[in-house]
């Protein structure tokens, strides 16, 4: 008798833990039942809460001293700027409405948009902008913003409505420069985190930092309020995990997808998001103060030596454009100069000559630092070490995680001689002028450069000129220098791109990475 | 009985303090610091922001007076703040927590729930190629890393059954029928890294007891085999395996990190990955000081339970000073 009652417990135990698989296998993932093909298809043609994948994820929500890419996807959710930029990289005004520069170009008026508030409610004033400028250019707040306004020298608020900005330098750029300067709520800096107080189209709804930011309309938005219920943006740890989750539904986009997975991905009906003029290079990074790559000998020996052929296939999935020339200029910009780049095309018998010039000799060993946080750069090392080991330079391979690869070379400044460091410069495509500020006097660039009278000069005129052909021969004497001296080795210009679920719409990404879902619509 | 657990405590304590110097010294040998990450991707950061951001960490005293801040910080339960999100850490792991003890809670119970039966049928059946069948399986099961377990399952029931979520969380408080969706591939793929160990230990015990002479007694008086296992047996296996809690707790938390990670399960795991990466040394040292707090005091639970269960254990700490076999004529001609 006992034995039959154990057992029908065993029996009721076991239907139990069935039912309760069978109901987590019913959920799905808003907690419903799973219903039928026609009502899921008719919910997915309803808006919806869109979500977003990425890794890394989001770690703090002020816009102005954010440093990690992936934070960008937030900036023109929550925030608004003064100017904006189209799908087509023209600058728009956002909460300007209109500006007016005086003729020496030294100063600019600004004029407000009157019918903008906070989320919290505030009206929005010019104050809000001086404010914002200010803490942008207090270089202790370490604002990424900051190197572009390096020329603003007062900013003012002449009414509520206008802001005047006074320059030392000439800089008919000043509306570009400004786009990425979100207004934010300053005086109530320290809960940003906790309110995400901006004038943006979305409000916060909720913030867990490096795991999850979700975000609702803003019903009081100045501009179009989003037709969209919510979008979130969810940490993954991994590319694979982000794409078993876009698989299976659980996400709609990912942002930054791993080069060799492109192909599958687009081959699996998702769409891709890239942008229309990606600036972003892959290139190698070497210490031009420290031996052997102080001698521009050296560093044209080893653009020489790099198979970008090889690169592209291995490394990038087949993506982007090759970059010949070795610039900062991609080859699809309509400023690239052709003529004034030299061709670096693989050559192992230049590259060996060059080498031997410049010291390093058969025998000698070389570090490639790569960093984990891509695949891309482990492989861009052993495509290197295979040339390199033609010529009998030993390339050895170091992969670490991202502070231990950066603290080696990270910030300018750090000897590093010997070593070769794949990395991927996102840098603003001419005619914006922020490029050539990069290397030289007041440059952050890590390569140590030591920029001469003549970069000094090009600078100044990249910065300063307003007219196409100055532009263009500006921008053409940039690319003579940097081709000849080869700062950096460029390998080639690709986006990193995002994929979507191809029932999304609206979704659009600027030159420098970052992603547009504050427009996103269900098709 | 008061003075092993005085000691065992102190024991306890002492542990946890030699590991916060050992974590703490640990991270400061990692190259890089809170700011090479902020400066990793920030575009013209000046020298004096960069000294502004370590003097505010306070990154620039010296590695004694940095780690008495924290310590005493602890103490009082101020684990500090992030370095990056500004937020308390004690916020941080508040919202991190819930997930994780629901991971590791249903893991848990299912692994016992795998493990105990595996364990006993191929005795209860006495059969041989069942135990062997079992220990292949057993011997899989340790030697496959949990992710790669994740990533199968997920591929599996995920993507090619569609049976469930393969990746995100939901609150049981907020919506139980989507938290159990999403609970059940996580919980099982941990519980499928863990089940194993507790086979073999549960297999151990019960091969132990199972020679013993009592259960050699309950047959001879002619109680049925089943009756042996189920009654003698299992019970008397059970409590030498209750040892073995304090390294499943060990790896139920090791095994979190890396599940978290394949199920973007936003637990303590996830956590701490992101805080190694950036170095953001408030977060690491005190989740890590609480796992190892966590582990200490599961044991140190285990140890007293036992000792309450097992009154053999009480006496031990006073061996040394038990009458031996001659020390009592020592004592009596000292004595005289």
């Amino acid at each position: 008798m006992a034995r039959s009652k154990s057992k029908r417990h065993v029996l009721m135990g076991t239907l139990a833990a069935f039912a309760v698989v069978v109901l987590a296998a019913c959920a799905t993932s808003d907690g419903t039942p799973e219903a039928s093909t026609d009502s899921i298809a008719e919910e997915s043609a309803q808006n919806r809460v869109v979500t977003v994948g990425q890794n890394p994820g989001i770690s703090q929500l002020n816009p102005n001293v954010s440093t990690l890419s992936s934070e960008r996807v937030m900036w023109n959710l929550l925030w608004d700027g003064l100017t904006t930029q189209s799908e087509g990289t023209e600058v728009q005004p956002e909460l300007a409405t209109e500006w007016t520069t005086s003729e020496d170009g030294l100063t600019w008026t600004f004029s407000l948009r009157e019918d903008v508030t906070f989320h919290d409610g505030r009206a929005f004033v010019a104050d809000d902008v001086v404010k914002t400028i200010m803490f942008v250019l207090e270089p202790e707040n370490a604002s990424p913003q900051r190197s572009k306004l390096n020329n603003v020298v007062n900013v003012v608020a002449l009414d509520d409505a206008t802001v005047e900005l006074t320059l030392d330098v000439a800089t008919p750029q000043l509306p570009a420069a400004l786009v990425d300067v979100k207004i934010f709520d300053v005086d109530n800096s320290d809960t940003i985190n906790e309110t995400g107080n901006g004038t943006g189209p979305f409000v916060l709804e909720g913030f867990v930092p490096d795991q999850e930011l979700s975000v609702l309309p803003n019903e009081n938005y100045w501009g179009e309020v989003p037709v969209i219920e919510g979008i979130k943006v969810v940490k993954y740890a991994d590319q694979v995990a982000a794409r078993a989750a876009l698989e299976s539904g659980t996400i709609d986009i990912i942002w930054s997808v791993a080069f060799d997975q492109v192909s599958s991905l687009i081959e699996a009906g998702l769409t891709t998001v890239v942008p229309q003029n990606p600036s972003q290079a892959s290139a190698f990074v070497l210490d031009n103060a420290s031996p052997p790559f102080d001698d521009p000998r050296a560093r044209q020996a080893l653009s020489y030596a790099i198979d970008r052929v090889t690169m592209q296939a291995v490394a990038f999935g087949g993506l982007g454009e090759l970059n010949f020339g070795s610039t900062l200029v991609s080859p699809k910009n309509e400023y690239f100069a052709p003529d004034e780049v030299i061709d670096y095309s693989y050559d192992l018998d230049k590259a060996k000559e060059l080498f031997n010039e410049a010291g390093v000799v058969e025998g000698t060993t070389l570090l490639c630092w790569a960093g984990d946080m891509a695949p891309q750069y482990r492989a861009q090392c052993e495509v290197l070490q295979q040339s390199l080991a033609e010529i009998g330079i030993t390339l050895d391979i170091e992969v670490n995680e991202g502070s231990t690869w950066a603290a080696r070379f990270y910030p300018a400044g750090k000897e590093y001689g010997g070593l070769i460091v794949p990395n991927y410069l996102s840098r603003e495509p001419a005619p914006l002028p922020f490029v050539v500020s990069y290397f030289g006097v007041d440059g952050w660039s890590e390569t140590n450069w030591p920029a001469n009278a003549e970069y000094e000069d090009v600078k100044a005129r990249v910065k300063s000129v307003t007219a196409t052909e100055d532009i263009r021969s500006a921008f053409a004497d940039f690319q003579r220098i940097t081709s000849e001296e080869q700062p950096v080795v460029v390998v080639m210009n690709v986006a990193q791109p995002s994929i979507s679920r191809p029932d999304l719409g609206g979704l659009w990404m600027e030159f420098n990475g970052t992603i547009h879902v504050e427009g996103a619509v269900i098709q | 009985m008061l003075v092993y657990v005085l000691k065992r405590v102190g024991s306890s304590l002492l542990l946890l303090a030699l590991i916060s110097i050992l974590i703490f010294m640990a991270l400061r040998l990692l190259p890089g610091d809170p700011t090479t990450f902020s400066l990793a991707q920030g575009d013209g950061v000046s020298p004096e922001a960069l000294e502004k951001m370590r003097r505010d960490l306070g990154l620039d005293q010296p590695l004694l007076v940095q780690y008495w801040n924290w310590i005493s910080g602890v103490v009082v339960g101020d684990f500090g703040f992030s370095y990056f999100s500004n937020f308390p850490v004690s916020l941080l792991i508040a919202q991190r927590l819930p997930a994780t003890v629901t991971l590791a809670g249903a893991a848990l119970a299912l692994a016992i729930a795998i493990a105990v039966p595996v364990a006993v049928v191929p005795l209860w059946l006495r059969s041989v190629w069942l135990e062997r069948i079992t220990n292949v399986f057993v011997a899989l099961g340790l030697a496959t890393p949990v992710f790669v377990i994740g990533i199968l399952l997920v591929l599996f029931f995920a993507n090619f059954l569609n049976l469930f979520t393969g990746s995100g969380y939901a609150a049981f408080t907020d919506n139980p029928a989507a938290a159990l969706g999403f609970l059940v591939l996580p919980a099982f793929t941990l519980s499928l890294a863990i089940a194993p160990q507790l086979v073999r230990y549960l297999q151990g015990s019960i091969r132990s007891v199972a020679a013993a002479t009592f259960v050699r007694t309950a047959r001879g008086k002619g109680i049925g085999w089943g009756r042996t296992v189920s009654n003698h047996i299992v019970p008397n296996a059970l409590l030498p395996a209750l040892t073995s809690l304090g390294i499943t707790v060990g790896s139920l938390l090791g095994g979190s990190v890396v599940v978290e990670a394949v199920f973007a399960w936003p637990g303590l795991g996830q956590l701490v990955v992101d805080a190694v990466a950036k170095r953001d040394y408030a977060v690491i040292q005190a989740i890590v000081l609480l796992a190892a707090a966590a582990f200490v005091v599961v044991t140190l639970i285990v140890d007293l339970l036992y000792g309450v269960l097992d009154p053999r254990l009480r006496v031990s700490t006073n061996r040394a000073r038990a009458p031996r076999f001659g020390d009592t004529t020592i004592t009596k001609e000292s004595s005289v």
